[in-house]
């Protein structure tokens, strides 16, 4: 018992370390703030929350168009962009959604792209109206009445259906359509009947 | 010391949320798109019903799909998918070693989605089977 109190006060009283330790424990301070600053800068300062919601929404839009790829009949529907109380802009493209925001903290511009498992055909050309029929129409003015494709009795050249497709793709591949968020966006599912057979589109105007 | 080593540990908690997120939002949309492929594949009007794989209500034919294995790239081509690529299986009662399309890469994340359709063997015979699609590669 002596002896061990005796231990602990030569201990106590031994000072030739102290400032190696000292100096040793600041460092260590240091390092572990250093470390939770890099941590707490990934968890709360970055924008992925921000980024992560940004995917969300052009997925959802993205699983929008490609569904209406499989439905069997003609059909028409709208997709509404949720409102937000940040300003976003859409773009779409044969290939990919892109959809950008602008409220990032440490980067400004926040930038997601979601790819397309099939091509619109975006913005396709339509007269009179809007949508298959206006298309139909439309293709009836180069072709004649009789061979608008919009029935299996009216079919039309497939080397122009296909021209005015490419013509498009490569339209938007180049300078996406930018797409307004306030208003619906129209999707159709359009039959347009060939010489070749009968070719499914998915439209998409404003 | 402690308090500091212990809010280290519960920021890098919060990191790891994100990551798993971040993973499983991946996870959901790589199955969304195999669900996407097989449905459009299998759909009426869709590129198998078109080559003669899938008959009229929805029946696959053995015998077609065995005979496409030689030429499913013209018909993966043709499918109108873009982006990713594809394969699939067809395994059915009494098959033994499954059909395969075989350009199945074997260093790639592959998902699939595989769906319940009845398979014709012959005209006495029409037995349950799974289609499964494969699909790898995209974002």
């Amino acid at each position: 018992m002596e002896r061990g109190k005796n231990m602990l006060k030569s201990l106590l009283r031994d000072k030739r370390g102290v400032v190696t330790w000292l100096l040793t424990q600041i460092a260590l301070l240091i390092a572990v703030g250093v470390l939770m600053a890099s941590i707490a800068s990934l968890a709360f300062y970055s924008d992925w929350e921000k980024a992560a919601e940004a995917k969300v929404m052009a997925s959802n839009f993205a699983t929008f168009i490609e569904f209406m790829d499989l439905r069997d009949f003609p059909e028409k529907t709208t997709y509404l962009f949720p409102e937000k109380s940040y300003y976003y802009e859409v773009y779409i493209s044969p290939d990919y959604v892109t959809l950008k925001r602008y409220d990032g903290k440490f980067k400004k511009e926040i930038v997601v792209r979601k790819p397309l498992l099939i091509h619109p055909w975006i913005n396709p050309e339509m007269l009179n109206e809007k949508g298959a029929k206006g298309f139909y129409t439309c293709i009836g003015s180069l072709l004649g009445e009789n061979r608008d494709g919009s029935s299996p009795s009216r079919k039309a050249e497939s080397d122009i259906i296909n021209e005015k497709f490419n013509e498009a793709l490569k339209k938007y591949a180049v300078t996406p359509l930018k797409l307004d968020t306030n208003s619906p966006v129209y999707l159709e599912k359009m039959i347009v009947y060939t010489e070749e057979g009968r070719k499914e589109y998915v439209i998409l105007y404003q | 010391m402690i308090v500091m080593v212990g809010f280290s540990l519960f920021f890098a908690l919060i990191v790891g949320v994100y990551h798993v997120h971040d993973e499983r939002m991946k996870s959901i949309d790589k199955y969304e798109e195999a669900n996407f492929v097989l449905e459009k594949l299998t759909s009426s009007g869709g590129i198998l019903e078109k080559e003669g794989i899938i008959k009229s209500g929805g029946v696959i034919d053995k015998t077609k799909f065995a005979e496409s294995t030689d030429n499913f790239e013209s018909i993966i081509k043709e499918s109108g998918i873009i982006g990713i690529g594809f394969g699939l299986k067809l395994e059915y009662e009494g098959c033994g070693a499954p059909l395969k399309w075989t350009n199945i890469p074997s260093d790639k994340n592959i998902v699939s989605a595989s769906k319940q359709l009845p398979v014709y063997i012959n005209e006495a015979q029409t037995v349950p089977g799974v289609l499964t699609v494969m699909i790898w590669g995209g974002e």
